[in-house]
């Protein structure tokens, strides 16, 4: 299988404090490839650097073979982001922010109006297009922004917590639109907190723990992790947390970094 | 709870000055000064002529205070309504187990407090001022501290009726851009007139004190007039007169009725309004675009540029409403340096030196489109979070500040254009003054806002609402043109004390002017050029 996203050995620090200590991972085409991990472990951090939010130290990021550091707008061109608070110009209509941002990727403007139909009537937000985003709620902010990324329809689909703040309805219709994804050859790799749906839909999972890569765990091949993620999930943390209190630091029996279960 | 509920509200405005770093507060500080400066010198300056016809300082005392009572009340109508009818705030207690009579009392008395400081420092200096100039006892300054303690209650009480139709006439005004604009305009222009009337008043006072436009104003008619005038502005004449020992129990009386029933009214009325608002949903208008997608990312930045500067309410009123004003402020005050320069000491020096008119003149013209297009400074820190989604977007950081640029620069210049071209068309400049004030500026106008955004991209501020970059752009938007001002000083001086022939001076000054200019517009576009990438790229949220 192709590579889509080859994360090399990355490392990225606020100051003294080391955040990412040299996470590595490939992603394949077509998967759905799940990046878990408590708050403040490294998941929105590493997100970032992917996407070009935040510079790293070291290491390098590929996302369709280009290097977002070296060929960055090739690559931004290669995926659609959705932030895990919803972000969008308050000023504009849902309608306008979802036109500027196909504008940039130039999307046709035929393609345009079929697309935005599609998935506007998807997640049920098609009456509500030409009202100001300033009156919209969470949701509703949280529906343009998942929509503005899909509507050019990009080869990878990075979404970070994208199920906070969505109804069981919308986040189905999210379930239907990844699947859909899936089918098509593309790649969606997400952040979230939610054990249930990372495991109806990923492929794979990585559990981070102190920015580094703890599990990689292989769901589709080995349906006895999609099983018992949960447990696996809190196994990583809970033994973090005696560990605390024997007072080691870095090193512990199931912190096998990288450790490919497939 | 009410002690409470006051504790949070005086924290939320010791954040305010808090989080303005030192160059903003010493920045309001003399801008604070320089207005009262101008505001006693102002009645100072009129009441000792009252005092030297005979009649009529009383009255005018009366109207001034009565004046500045009224534009209390009017920042005070505003802050009312932002303490009263905010949004956030009514959100966040409405869930809480509070009394709405709590909330409405503790926001009374934060007002309250803010107005008895604000009033102290602008209206009583005018008492001590009267004081002086009519020689008043010591108990006369006591006394009138009273006004300061009392006068709140009258402005609050009215100013709580005035913010519910504020808050009415600014919802309607949110969903409609264009009146926005156009009302913007409308009051900057209404600024400008007075702002004009007053220079002039002022140019005069400092110039010929004798001058037919003041002995005019001074006769017997207008003094009767003012009098008259005076007996209806209750309470404060009320107030005054009663200070000043006049018809003592009667002006106390109506001054308390005055007082209380206007406190009392409002304080019922607004808290009616209150419950009202708490319980009202958000307005749902809709905005039909019919416009087509873009198939030029640039061009589709420059599109949200333009959006989000029509939309934006603090653009709009603080910047666009400004920019079109602009030219009718450079006028009035190009009008007032050339009289200026026309009679007294100043004539004769601008007859020994001719030319230094048109230096004056430029450095005005340089120097306010310079401030008033200062807005460059903000363009990235405006932007807030959504930078997060910028630095996501598959275009160049520099395009996108260059995008970011344009819509202001577009702006500034026509602003400029319709500025040299009233004040060529009215004949206060003349032609070569136009054309090289239009140009100097311009190339000043790009290199400012090109040093501004480069500043606010270096160090952007996206959380506080008040945005200290903005007070800092406008500071160092003085500094091109004061260097200009300050090299063209030395010259003329050089001239004046050397007694050079003085025929190519203004030639000489426009010419270093120009060279200086276009060395700071080559600086700015290589710095931006070598920096804009490096800048952004760091930019972590």
């Amino acid at each position: 299988m192709d590579e889509i996203i080859k994360i090399n050995n990355l490392y990225k620090s606020y100051g003294e404090k080391e955040v990412i200590k040299g996470i590595s991972l490939d992603i394949y085409q077509g998967e759905v490839f799940g990046f878990i991990g408590k708050n403040g472990v490294g998941k929105s951090t590493t997100i970032d650097c992917m996407v070009g939010i935040k510079p790293f130290n070291s290491g390098e990021i590929y996302l369709d073979g280009f290097s977002i550091k070296k060929d960055a707008i090739k690559a931004k061109k290669t995926f659609g982001y959705v932030n895990s608070e919803p972000l969008c110009y308050e000023t504009m209509t849902g309608r306008e922010y979802i036109r500027f941002i196909a504008s940039i990727y130039k999307v046709r403007e035929k393609d345009f109006e079929k697309r935005l139909y599609e998935l506007a009537t998807e997640f049920d937000i098609l009456n509500d297009l030409d009202r100001l985003i300033s009156q919209y709620s969470h949701g509703m902010k949280q529906k343009i922004s998942l929509i503005s990324s899909l509507i050019y329809n990009p080869k990878i689909l990075i979404l970070d917590e994208p199920t906070v703040g969505l109804d069981v309805m919308v986040s189905q219709s999210l379930f239907k639109i990844i699947e859909e994804y899936r089918k098509n050859g593309k790649t969606v790799f997400v952040t979230s907190h939610n054990i249930d749906f990372v495991k109806r839909i990923c492929d794979r999972v990585a559990i981070i723990n102190n920015g580094k890569v703890i599990y990689l765990l292989d769901l589709k091949n080995k349906p006895q992790y999609r099983e018992h993620l949960e447990e696996i999930f809190l196994s990583v943390y809970s033994s973090d947390m005696k560990e605390e209190k024997v007072g080691k630091t870095q090193t512990h029996t199931i912190n096998v970094e990288n450790k490919d279960y497939r | 709870m009410v002690f409470t509920l006051l504790k949070k509200e005086f924290n939320a405005n010791k954040n305010i000055i808090n989080r303005q770093n030192i160059w903003m507060n010493i920045f309001s500080l003399v801008i604070s000064l320089i207005l009262m400066a101008l505001e006693i010198t102002l009645f100072v300056g009129v009441t000792s002529r009252f005092v030297f016809y005979g009649d009529g300082a009383e009255a005018f005392f009366i109207i001034f205070v009565y004046g500045l009572t009224i534009l209390e009340l009017i920042l005070c109508t505003r802050k009312i309504s932002k303490s009263l009818y905010d949004k956030n705030d009514n959100i966040i207690m409405l869930v809480r187990p509070i009394r709405s009579s709590s909330i409405i009392l503790s926001k009374l008395i934060n007002i309250y407090i803010r107005e008895v400081i604000s009033v102290f420092f602008i209206i009583y200096p005018i008492f001590i001022s009267y004081g002086i100039c009519s020689n008043l006892a010591l108990s006369f300054y006591f006394i009138s501290l009273l006004y300061i303690v009392l006068i709140p209650l009258f402005i609050i009480g009215v100013g709580l009726v005035l913010s519910i139709f504020y808050y009415y006439i600014s919802s309607f005004l949110a969903n409609h851009n264009f009146l926005q604009i156009i009302l913007g305009i409308a009051f900057f222009i209404v600024i400008c007139y007075f702002y004009g009337i007053v220079l002039n008043f002022v140019t005069s006072l400092v110039t010929s004190g004798d001058s037919n436009e003041l002995i005019n104003f001074f006769n017997t008619e207008n003094i009767n007039a003012m009098k008259n005038a005076s007996i209806y502005l209750g309470p404060t004449n009320y107030m005054i007169n009663a200070f000043l020992n006049i018809d003592l129990g009667q002006n106390i009386l109506y001054s308390a009725l005055i007082l209380i029933l206007s406190f009392i009214f409002g304080v019922l009325i607004a808290s009616a309004f209150y419950l009202l608002i708490r319980r009202s949903s958000f307005s749902k208008t809709r905005y039909y675009s019919s416009n087509k997608v873009i198939n030029s990312p640039f061009n589709a930045l420059i599109k949200k540029e333009i959006n989000l500067f029509f939309r934006d309410t603090n653009y709009i009123l603080n910047y666009i409403a400004l920019l079109v004003a602009g030219p009718y402020l450079i006028y009035i005050i190009i009008v007032a340096i050339n009289n200026l320069f026309t009679v007294g000491n100043m004539g004769a020096f601008a007859s020994l030196l001719p030319g230094i008119v048109g230096i004056f003149d430029i450095f005005i013209i340089v120097l306010f489109t310079g401030v008033i297009n200062s807005s460059a400074s903000t363009l990235i820190s405006n932007e807030k979070m959504m930078i997060r989604i910028n630095k996501v977007l598959p275009i160049s950081y520099f395009k996108q500040v260059l995008a970011k640029l344009c819509v202001p620069f577009f702006m500034s210049t026509l602003s400029l254009l319709i500025t040299c071209l009233v004040l060529y068309f009215s004949k206060a400049i003349d032609l070569e003054s136009f054309l090289i004030s239009f140009f100097i500026s311009l190339f000043l106008i790009l290199s400012n806002s090109i040093f501004s955004i480069y500043r606010d991209l270096k160090k952007p501020n996206f959380k506080d609402s008040i945005n200290n970059n903005l007070v800092s752009g406008i500071l160092w938007s003085l500094i091109f043109p004061f260097i200009l001002f300050f090299i063209n000083l030395i010259i003329i001086f050089i001239y004046y004390f050397n007694q050079i022939d003085s025929s190519y001076l203004f030639n000489l000054c426009v010419i270093i002017d120009s060279i200086i200019v276009f060395f700071i517009f080559v600086g700015s576009i290589l710095h931006i050029k070598r920096k804009a990438n490096t800048y952004y790229q760091k930019i972590e949220v």
